[in-house]
């Protein structure tokens, strides 16, 4: 790993790190009774392959791959719920897993699909709960509920039950507990899980928000590309538990041949035929093509538009980001099948 | 020198300890101001438990006139002894699973609680103290005790009592330990042995409540040392009632012996724990696991 940075100013960093997750395999077969209780057959899953990076203070870092691809172990080795197999972790300068009592006093873990707010009890209890296991200070909490009751409107909702909350706003309570005690990091394993537009655009505009004005360094794991996209500067893509990708949106763009998308409408409902575009789809009397501006330059496409008739509008934008990324995913399950990074 | 105790780790441990024990004493206060119906509804359950609990013994040695080798008014005394260790447990360990570990283990939420800046024995300690709605059966103790005692005429001493509250923390410390190290199979079958903390819960409940002094020796010796379940009320308050007896612990004459192995019992409970917490730490994901997928 290099280490150009000074340690001063990283907020996390993973030094060669693997983790190694035995799985048992089982035949089902009768023949196979005894080995299956005396010597099961174990297969070694690799989560995470020597991996290494560093996360800088103030950054808001996007976590993404596909299922199994390890992002949601690094979160808990990071937190550390979980030891690596091998290599070094440390989030603030501490590890995670000798310094775990003073380091969770700094840091913030948040799963999407999990709540720490307590089922039995109305919101405003749980706050509580976390001020006196914190042991957070009254002035501290105080301003710090007066932040989140605010911005990410609390109020209504502080004096009801955690199990009557819908799933947004159990997330808003639940982003808004883990802000209580002035966390360093933030690890967000899916938060934006399961809610609808109108939350997600409330979570993300919060969490882009607190990390402008706070410098709060956040690590998001999420599907949702255009989400992680909205929020981080930065996107480290993992495959297979190595970095297959570790930079800017844009530049992952560009990595997959700046491919953007043209919208097409015609007088026609049937598409017309595009050398060297792809189409998409079409809905009713637009079209919709994949081109790369490398490769088609605008003079080349303009001069092909001009030989269809009836092209009544064109639209051309980038190609979403979610696209560029199955893209991805399908060159590294088939290598043969597109073009990797 | 003022500085250095006040850092003390140990110091810093208690201070969390008890500001925690106040924290679950207050939510589970608010849960009775809050939920009144419900919480009543518990601790009237829980009153019918304890009296169903003592009643059946204590009938047939009213029948009998005894059994066990003690008198219907032993009996009684050690069903009281078994009901206060039962309010202890209660009081402390009931609620929010935290006397039902393999739960805890199995469900995947030890990751909240390793995401919380205290030590893990204190949680586990303080998560499940609830005073207001668990203390039924603590109080049907007391006054089942304080009953048998003038039944009995015994002449109590304040060392006395100080013995009995003490035995009675060892017994329910037995109680706890052995819970704890037969759930510590939840780390290694966490959706198998989910529920094996109510198994071992059970052995206690349906058990404990018998006088084993006529049972042959090589069973009192079982159920004092691999199944404790006569050292949870039987083994103790026949040592408070100076009925010393037979077996391996013939001529025991004082609740140290009870909490000798309560001592070894613990020990064991945190050894086998924190090395099931080192198994979760290697290979955590129950998802890659044999028997954790859910």
């Amino acid at each position: 790993m290099q280490k150009t940075v000074h340690p001063d100013t990283r907020a996390l960093a993973i030094d060669d790190v693997s983790k190694i997750y035995m799985q048992w395999q089982r035949s089902g077969k009768v023949k196979d009774i005894l080995k299956n209780l005396m010597c099961p057959e174990k297969k070694e899953i690799k989560a995470l392959d020597h991996l290494s990076l560093e996360v800088q203070r103030g950054e808001f870092l996007a976590y993404a791959g596909a299922n199994g691809a390890g992002k949601s172990t690094t979160i808990k080795i990071l937190s550390g719920i979980l030891q690596p197999t091998s290599g070094k972790v440390e989030v603030l300068g501490m590890s995670p897993a000798a310094g775990r009592i003073e380091l969770m006093k700094r840091v913030g873990v948040l799963f999407g699909q999990r709540t720490e707010l307590w089922w039995d009890h109305p919101v405003i209890t749980s706050y509580e709960w976390k001020k006196a296991v914190w042991n957070i200070p009254n002035e501290v909490y105080e301003r710090n509920l007066r932040m989140v009751t605010e911005l990410l409107d609390l109020g209504d909702i502080l004096h009801t039950f955690a199990r009557e909350l819908s799933l947004g706003q159990r997330m808003r309570a639940d982003l808004g507990m883990l802000l209580l005690h002035d966390p360093e990091v933030i690890f967000l394993d899916e938060p934006t899980l399961g809610l609808d537009v109108l939350a997600k655009r409330q979570m993300i505009a919060f969490l882009k928000r607190f990390n402008r004005e706070k410098g709060t360094t956040i690590v998001v794991t999420s599907h949702d590309m255009d989400d992680l996209e909205e929020m981080a500067q930065r996107i480290i893509l993992l495959s297979n538990g190595k970095i297959a990708f570790d930079g800017s949106f844009d530049a992952l763009r560009q990595a997959q041949g700046s491919l953007c998308r043209i919208n097409i409408t015609t007088g026609d409902s049937n598409h017309p035929c595009l050398d060297g575009m792809k189409y998409i789809s079409s809905d009713g009397n637009v079209h919709i093509f994949e081109f790369d501006r490398t490769q088609t330059g605008m003079r080349e496409l303009l001069g092909k538009l001009a030989h269809l008739n009836s092209v009544e509008d064109i639209e051309i934008k980038k190609a979403p980001i979610e696209g560029v990324i199955a893209n991805l995913y399908l060159s590294w399950k088939n290598p043969q099948s597109q073009c990797g990074l | 020198m003022a500085a250095n105790f006040k850092d003390n780790k140990h110091v810093q441990n208690m201070k969390t300890l008890f500001r925690l024990l106040g924290t679950y004493s207050k939510m589970d206060l608010m849960w009775f101001l809050r939920d009144t119906r419900y919480c009543l509804l518990q601790i009237t359950a829980d009153t019918i438990c304890a009296a169903a609990a003592v009643s059946g013994v204590f009938l047939l040695s009213v029948q009998f006139g005894g059994i066990g080798g003690m008198n219907q008014n032993e009996i009684l005394f050690m069903l009281s002894y078994a009901t206060m260790v039962d309010g202890v447990f209660a009081l402390f360990f009931t609620s929010s699973n935290t006397g039902s570990v393999s739960r805890i283990i199995g469900r995947g939420q030890l990751d909240h609680a390793v995401i919380q800046p205290v030590p893990l024995w204190i949680q586990l300690i303080t998560g499940g103290f609830s005073p207001v709605s668990g203390s039924s059966m603590l109080v049907c103790g007391i006054a089942l005790s304080v009953f048998s005692i003038q039944c009995l005429r015994l002449n109590v001493s304040a060392l006395w009592v100080a013995g009995y509250l003490f035995s009675v923390i060892c017994s329910t410390t037995i109680i706890v330990s052995f819970t704890y190290i037969v759930s510590c199979m939840a780390f290694y079958a966490p959706a198998a042995a989910e529920e094996i903390s109510e198994v071992a819960r059970d052995i206690f409940t349906s058990l404990k409540s018998y006088p084993l002094g006529g049972t042959p020796l090589l069973w009192q010796t079982v159920f004092c040392t691999v199944i404790p379940v006569g050292l949870a009320a039987w083994f103790p308050s026949s040592i408070l009632l100076s009925k010393m007896p037979d077996g391996i612990f013939a001529g025991a004459k004082f609740p140290e012996l009870t909490a000798a192995l309560a001592a070894i019992l613990l020990l064991a409970a945190i050894l086998l724990f924190k090395k099931g917490m080192n198994y979760y730490a290697k290979n955590g994901s129950p998802r890659y696991s044999g028997f954790g997928h859910r």
